[in-house]
């Protein structure tokens, strides 16, 4: 009995544990993948944004808020450090409209999304799918390779003001940690 | 050198410094006014102000530290410093702070009075008017978009197409897209804004739909203007959607839009508000914990250049304290405390120059004090000399011979302690005290004086000493033994008396002695047996003594004439030896003879030196009483005084030995303590032993019967002795 107890305990200490480290805020790469289509790889991620209170407050208030994705691939090898072989860094905005009370995603090349709803951005935000990475022949066979995929929110693009505060709140700190994964031939 | 003008000077580097974070500053400020590219830099230079501020923070603590470590070494200057430091830091952080408080009420009202209740009321009415203007339009699209759908009901699927162009001809310009569930196009128009692949709605936008709600919204396009899109299902068959994009009136679009980027700006600068207090509060905050910082560490360094003159001369004034004249002090400035520290240099270099002066003069009187010591030191002189209270102040060498006594020991002694620690000088100090008391003028004296070596016979001449304002300072005594000179002028008187005694009275001896015998002679054959018995006797007695007369002024002869010594090697042993050997036993004398075998030889004569030796046995054996078995010990031995080397010979007999009052004199010519002899055997074996360079004395001190030391110069040194007795 005293044992059952004990392991409840347990169970609901981890739980709570893992309740408080990621429950609240920051972002978390769930999966990523590097696939090889026609004549490129495609990176393709699920990830989990969660944004603090204050980050939301302020999207609502009409400050723009500016993510990056890094990716970097390493050829591993075994008599030298790894070798950067594709470093690769894009950034989107997210901002509100009040008028059409709609978010929207306005990507690097200029080209926008619209959302009714912040829930729908953040799902299709967290949807990357057939991100062309780097050409298939930089993959060669026999080769291992180590990607590594990075989402954060950057601070440098808020405005003004708002960089101090931001740089020693924990609350502005959201960056996932790097998810690595081996990259199959 | 090289080094010196290697490194830049101070000033330029705290210039330079104070320039760059100035100029940081200057960035910094511009930045948080517009959101020019400065803005970019923002962040970097705050943390590099913020690194300046650390930076000059340290340095102020570094000299903070300093000081506390001077001041709790009571360094020179440090109290100084500490003041100055403390008025200059309070005179730059009261305006300073003034000032700061100021700005930052100024900043806080200032900005608050950006916003105000009404103009924020207005932007949002001006919104909600813009969204009315909107909806408007929307609900006509989805009204529209409702009424193509309800056209295309029950259309077969390869009629919608046609059904789709007919009802489009009716109705306002847009983007038509009729679509499966499955998202497969069925019909497509597109509008003038030449797509050909339609845009298809938003996951959440088809679950809307789906769920049987039709979905009209806002949207920007690709132009950044604004579209409307409506999406709903065709009615009766549900399988398929139809969606409206239409674009909003490009004047009503650009209104809508100005007035929602008013908005957001609006709404963001309210919401940033407290941050922009923050930042601007920071901005300002730095500025002024810079600049603060910046004066204070000015501060301390210009007054530490300020005081390092005086703490150069608190230094130098301690070294001089301490007795170091060399120190000079580095002169680096032209102003009054230059001049001071100059003057100061000027000073040390005076006194130091006094001091040698002085020491050279000190060196200078040392050196004639010890030149006068040494000769004061080789005088065969004795000199004492006493302060006005009659203290010994000095004594030479031969006053301690002289006297046999240890002045160096007495010095600062007065007479009376003198006496006390040396009893033998009593009888002599307490002629030279009453002297010195009484006499203010320069005497002389004779002054005889019994030391533990007999009589001695001192000159003695006392001068007063006078300062030059003619008080006294004392008295120098300075004495001489002059017992060798009394002695030997006696013995010159005597050799004289005896010279004349011996011709003056031999001559009339030998007429009496013819006389008595030619009277004897011409009278005897005359008279009666009687009376002839009687002239015979008379007679005889006046031969005898006129006999014995002659004998006496022989000897006296003897005595006085120079004698003539031939000088030999001679072993002294040997010679004792051949003389003991003539005195048997019967003699009544017994010798006990106690000789150093391995004597060095001695240029003598021998007769003479046998009858130095008959002489002092003969005084020995006729000095005993009658009955009493003599006995005498003779001892050689090798002697050295003063690095010359003496043959010693000691003879001890066990008679009744020389009573005290006749010691000193007793080789003086009648003086004598027996009843028989001519009184002149001691004055002759000391006339015998003086002409071989030696010396006789009479050692009355210990033990009974009479002790004499005769010395005799070794040969070799003998050498120049011998040239003199070849003279005499």
């Amino acid at each position: 009995m005293l044992r059952r107890l004990n392991q409840w305990s347990f169970l609901i200490g981890l739980l709570l544990a893992f309740d408080a480290s990621c429950a609240d805020y920051g972002f978390r790469i769930i999966r990523a993948e590097l696939v090889p289509s026609e004549a490129n790889y495609v990176l393709n991620a699920d990830i989990d944004y969660r944004f603090s209170e204050s980050a939301i407050e302020a999207l609502r208030h009409g400050v723009p808020l500016t993510l990056v994705v890094r990716l970097k691939i390493k050829r591993q090898r075994s008599y030298w450090l790894d070798e950067t072989i594709w470093s690769e860094l894009r950034k989107f905005r997210i901002l509100y409209h009040p008028l059409g009370k709609s978010f929207q995603i306005i990507h690097e090349g200029g080209n926008t999304e619209s959302f009714a709803s912040l829930t729908a951005l953040l799902d299709a935000m967290g949807a990357i799918r057939g991100w062309s990475a780097l050409p298939a022949d930089r993959i060669v066979k026999d080769n291992s390779y180590e990607a590594s995929l990075l989402v954060d929110l950057d601070i440098e693009s808020l405005p003004l003001p708002l960089r101090p505060i931001a740089y020693v709140s924990p609350s502005w700190y959201l960056g996932s940690s790097w998810y690595r994964w081996r990259v199959a031939d | 050198m090289a080094r010196r003008r290697l490194k830049p000077p101070l000033s330029l580097t705290i210039l330079a410094l104070f320039s760059a974070l100035l100029a940081s500053l200057h960035l910094m400020s511009t930045a948080t006014q517009d959101a020019s590219q400065l803005g970019k830099m923002y962040s970097w230079l705050v943390l590099i102000n913020s690194l300046g501020s650390v930076l000059l923070l340290g340095l102020v603590g570094v000299n903070v530290y300093w000081l506390l470590k001077q001041l709790k070494r009571k360094a020179a200057g440090s109290n100084l410093t500490v003041r100055m430091v403390f008025l200059f830091t309070l005179l730059s952080l009261a305006p300073a702070s003034i000032v700061f408080y100021y700005s930052m009420q100024f900043l806080q009202q200032n900005i608050d009075s950006w916003f105000d209740v009404r103009i924020d009321q207005a932007m949002e009415d001006a919104l909600q008017l813009g969204q009315a203007a909107l909806d408007e339009r929307m609900r006509a699209v989805l009204k529209q978009t409702e009424q193509i759908a309800e056209g295309l009901e029950d259309s077969s699927e390869s009629m919608v197409p046609i059904r789709l162009g007919e009802l489009r001809d009716h109705a306002e310009e847009g983007e038509l897209t009729v679509f499966s569930k499955q998202g497969r196009i069925i019909a497509f128009i597109g509008s003038q804004t030449g797509r050909i692949i339609p845009d298809f709605p938003e996951t959440g936008v088809l679950l809307q739909v789906k769920q049987g709600k039709s979905y009209v919204g806002l949207e920007s396009d690709v132009r950044d203007s604004l579209q409307i899109r409506a999406v709903v299902s065709v009615a009766g068959d549900d399988t398929q959607y139809l969606q409206g994009i239409y674009s909003v009136p490009l004047r009503l679009a650009d209104l809508a839009k100005t007035v929602e980027s008013a908005y957001v700006h609006y709404k963001e600068l309210t919401f940033l508000r407290g941050s922009l207090k923050l930042t601007f509060s920071l901005t300002l905050s730095l500025v002024l914990l810079l600049s603060l910082l910046a004066a204070i560490w000015s501060a301390f360094l210009s007054i530490r250049r300020i005081v390092a003159p005086v703490r150069y001369l608190a230094q130098g004034t301690r070294a001089v304290a301490e007795g170091n004249y060399e120190k000079r002090l580095p002169v680096k400035r032209k102003d009054e405390l230059g001049f001071l520290v100059e003057s100061f240099n000027a000073m040390t270099q005076k006194i130091a120059q006094a001091r040698d002066d002085a020491q050279h003069s000190r060196q200078e009187v040392e050196r004639q004090r010890a030149y006068l010591e040494t000769v004061l030191a080789n005088l065969s002189s004795g000199v004492l000399s006493f302060d006005e209270s009659m203290r010994l102040l000095t004594a030479n060498q031969a006053a301690n011979a002289i006297l046999h006594a240890e002045f160096d020991k007495n010095v600062g002694a007065t007479i009376g302690e003198l006496t006390e620690s040396q009893p033998h000088l009593a009888d002599l100090m307490e002629i030279v005290g009453n002297r010195l008391e009484k006499q203010n003028g320069v005497w002389r004296a004779e002054i005889p004086f019994l030391g533990p070596k007999g009589r001695q016979e001192l000159l003695c001449r006392g001068t007063p000493l006078f300062g030059s304002d003619g008080e006294s300072q004392g008295a120098v005594v300075v004495f001489d033994d002059v017992t060798a000179l009394i002695q030997a002028q006696r013995q010159a008187a005597w050799s004289e008396v005896a010279q004349r005694l011996a011709h003056e009275i031999k001559n009339p001896l030998t007429p009496i002695q013819l006389s008595a015998e030619r009277l004897k002679h011409k009278l005897s054959k005359n008279l009666e047996t009687a009376e002839a018995e009687v002239l015979d006797r008379a007679t005889r007695t006046i031969v005898q003594q006129v006999e014995a007369m002659k004998m006496m002024v022989n000897a006296f002869s003897e005595y006085a004439k120079p004698s003539i010594i031939q000088l030999q090697r001679v072993d002294i042993d040997v010679l004792i030896e051949e003389v003991v050997a003539l005195y048997p036993p019967q003699s009544g004398l017994e010798f006990e003879l106690d000789l150093e075998p391995a004597l060095p030889a001695v240029y003598a004569d021998p007769v003479r030196i046998r009858q130095v030796l008959h002489n002092l046995i003969k005084n020995a054996q006729e000095a005993l009483a009658p009955g009493v078995s003599g006995r005498m010990d003779i001892r050689t031995q090798l002697a050295e005084e003063n690095h010359h080397h003496y043959v010693e010979i000691e003879l001890h007999d066990n008679g009744p030995g020389i009573p005290p009052e006749q010691a000193d004199r007793i080789f003086e010519p009648y003086v004598t303590t027996k009843s028989k002899g001519t009184g002149l055997g001691l004055a002759i074996v000391k006339k015998i032993v003086e002409e071989h360079g030696g010396s006789i004395r009479l050692d009355s001190g210990r033990g009974e019967g009479a002790r004499f030391i005769i010395r005799v110069p070794i040969a070799n040194e003998t050498a120049a002795v011998r040239g003199l007795a070849m003279e005499v």
